[in-house]
This record gives structure tokens, sequence and C-alpha cells, in this order.
């Protein structure tokens, strides 16, 4: 399981790609099902979010 | 039923049945002697008929129901899309459930007014509280220190944006999260910290605007979950005495540190107003603190995650406070009740446990709803 990142999280440069992805998804971490278990602790689902758009609750 | 409830009103709970939130609020209401009304929608369960009559003496709400409830609060907590019922042909459904869509949306936007009911929050105000932008601009008229922000997708400003600050997080409008399909890989976007030395494509931050604001060099981060009247802070920050860049990685690892503590009477103030301005009774605030003590909002997350913070800190009541605000109808709720209404009990409790083996499929990661399957 990877460990979070507390320093500058590297950017994969968009060149890389064959097509350019937005820089939040180029950036994001990745997790695994037990971490993502873990720190959603029973919390999450997904469903919509009370201003009636498709949304996922996640620690907001 | 308790002598300290003002109103013997049913409190309605709109959300999902697999909803881990509102299942413990169910559960506590459920020890103040009260059975919640708790519903995904407006067209199940046991509301039977809705009719909203509009004259020129205004609207009026008339309801059917199984049990007959006068509505007392509503936690509008994460409503669904009204489901058509199963005797609906499959051809009228698209049809029927559109319906029921726009008839929930003109129900909602009068809720308060035709209820007479405290709605927790008002769905008017929550989705205008969903605008990032005028929660900034609110947070800014109350007095609150706010950091500079740019909204963008123009890569010249973003670097210019950067290069005036130094340091610079970058957040997204909505939490997102997605599995590879073909590696099975999830991933999680969390406020990534940028500066001068990374190097990032146009067509990157082009194709899709975010969110940048200078980051704070801050010692703590505080979570203040704001139910009814009352304010309940916590500290987060790394059992190194470190603030993370973005706690919610952290949330339950034993690195995180979490505690109660108190704020300063000028913030408190600040975020009453703050919630007043935005017609809010419930919210979770993100602050963070820098080294000179100063606070600085970052958002308000006005249907936040909040019980998390007391299986954090065991001492804070807020699944008590939520239930009592609840269950009294008014945000000047009273916490005398001698009721032993917890995230610990909760948790053993039989309802806990019967609503978790009723849910199981739901509860495993596998089977979430996923986004952004591509890889």
């Amino acid at each position: 399981m990877k460990t979070p990142d507390q320093e500058l999280q590297k950017t994969q440069s968009a060149e890389d790609e064959a097509i350019a992805r937005p820089l939040a998804r180029l950036t994001a971490r990745e997790i695994s099902t037990e971490e993502l278990a873990r720190i959603a602790g029973g919390w999450f689902i997904s469903t919509y979010s009370n201003n009636g758009g498709p949304d996922v609750d996640w620690l907001k | 039923m308790n002598p300290e409830l003002a109103v013997e009103r049913v409190p309605v709970i709109l959300a999902p049945h697999d909803d881990a939130n509102a299942a413990a609020v169910c559960w506590g209401l459920k020890q103040h002697g009260l059975e919640p009304v708790w519903e995904p929608s407006l067209s199940e369960g046991s509301i039977e008929a809705i009719s909203i009559h509009d004259d020129a003496h205004g609207s009026r709400l008339d309801f059917r129901s199984s049990g007959a409830p006068s509505v007392g609060a509503v936690w509008h907590r994460r409503p669904k899309e009204p489901e058509p019922a199963a005797r609906v042909l499959a051809s009228d459904r698209p049809f029927v459930r559109n319906e029921w869509s726009l008839f929930q949306k003109s129900f909602l936007a009068l809720a308060e007014e035709l209820t007479g009911a405290l709605w927790v929050n008002n769905p008017r105000a929550a989705v205008e509280a969903e605008n990032k932008l005028l929660q900034l601009r609110a947070a800014r008229s109350v007095g609150l220190r706010v950091p500079e922000t740019l909204m963008s997708n123009d890569a010249r400003a973003i670097r210019a944006f950067i290069a005036r600050h130094g340091r610079v997080v970058h957040k997204t409008f909505t939490p997102h999260m997605w599995r590879n399909t073909e590696t099975g890989q999830l991933y999680n976007v969390n406020a990534t910290l940028l500066d001068s030395s990374l190097s990032f494509d146009d067509a990157s931050v082009s194709m899709c605007p975010g969110i940048f604001q200078k980051y704070v060099e801050k010692v703590w981060d505080l979570r203040v979950a704001i139910i009814g009247d009352r304010l309940f802070p916590v500290r987060l920050r790394s059992t190194h005495g470190t603030a993370f860049v973005d706690w919610r990685a952290y949330t339950y690892l034993p690195e995180m540190a979490a505690d109660a503590c108190e704020l300063p009477d000028s913030c408190r103030r600040h975020l009453r107003e703050l919630m007043n301005r935005l017609g809010l009774v419930f919210g979770c605030v993100d602050l963070v603190v820098d080294s000179d003590g100063d606070l600085h909002f970052l958002e308000v997350n006005q249907g936040g995650q909040f019980l998390f913070a007391e299986e954090l800190v065991e001492s804070l009541p807020l699944l008590k406070a939520m239930c009592a605000l609840l269950a009294q109808g008014r945000v000047d709720y009273s916490l005398d009740a001698p009721l032993e209404i917890s995230m610990r009990r909760f948790r053993s409790s039989e309802y806990c446990q019967e609503w978790m083996s009723r849910h199981a499929d739901s509860m495993k990661v596998e089977n979430w709803l996923w986004t952004g399957e591509q890889a």
C-alpha cells in the first residue's frame, strides 16, 4: 500500500500521454481497496447529493 | 415522549436506506422515543400521495401517509431522485421518473414554507451553499480571512498565480475517485500542492477548470461541525505535530492526531454570521491555522461528513446534537436530556448490526458505484 505523500506530488506530464488528461486525474493518488475502506470507515456511499446531482460522499 | 421535546412532531430523514449517517441518526432519534420517517425520496415508502395547492393566498401542502405523521424537522441529508412505483410499465418509467423529479424539485424549492418544519438544511440554501465561489465571498463578507483563490482553466493565469504565491493548492469542485477497469486500480483525488518547479501541460488545465488557492503555511487544520447554534471544533494534525496537506487521506490512521479545541470568540461570531448569510443550520467548516495563530477559511460543506469526528474524539456529542436538533426542531436545542446517544453506543447496538447486515453488499468497496471508469 502506498503511503500518502506529504511532499509535493509529482505531476505526470501530459506529453507522456497519447491524449492529454485533466490535471486532477494526473495527480490522483493510487489507493488500495483496504485503504479506501479504512479511510471511509463505513461512511461512504455513492449516491445523489442533496443538490440533485450525482455525487460521492467522500468526507466532504 | 421525552419531556425535553418542544414538539411531538415526527422527524423526517431524506436519504438512501444504506446511508450510514442516516442510520446513526435514525437510531439516535429512536432513543428519544421517536419513530422517524426515513425515505430516499418523496415517491417511496410511507408517503402515499402529495398535493401542492397554489392560489392567490400562497402555496399549501397536503400529503397522505400510512403513518400520517405531522412533520417536525427534516434532515435533507441526501435525497435521491424519486423512483417510479413498481407497477409503472417499463416504457413509461423514463417519463414518470422525470415528472417525479421535477415535482420533487418544486416541493423542495418551497420546502420550509410548505411544511412549516425546520429543514436541515433548507434545500434552496443548500444548493447555493454548494457553490464554492459564493462560499468564499460570503466568508470574506463576514470578516473571515480567506486565502487568495483562482478558479480557472487558463494555463497562463494559473502559472502566474503559482509564480506570485510560491506554493498553491490545487483542488477540485467535487470529490473524485475512480477505478481503472483494466487493472482494477483505485485512484483518489486529493488536494495537491503545486509550485513553479512542477510542469504541467496547458491542455491538462484548459480541458478542465480547477480551484487554485494560495497555500497557507499551516500548523494544523480545524474541522468545525456546526449543528444549529452549537459549534464543535476539532483540531487535526499529524502525531509528529505537523499539518497534513490534505487530512482526509489520513482519517482513522494512527498518525492522525485529533482533539477537541476552542475557537476564538471572533471566529465563532464570524462562523455564525457565515451560516446566517448562507441560510444554513448545519455545516462542516474547514479552517486552517497558521504559525501566527491566525485562522483561514477554506470551505463549508453543508452536507458534510461529521460523525467520523466523534469517532476520532469521543467526547464530542455530535450524534446527540444532531438528534436533539431534529427531535426538538429548533436550532437552540437542549442537550440536557439524560440519553446515552453516541457513536460508540450506535456501533455496538443491535440496530446497527441489523442495518449493516441488511446493507452488507452496498458497504463493500467493490460494490460502490464508480465514476470515470476508463483508464
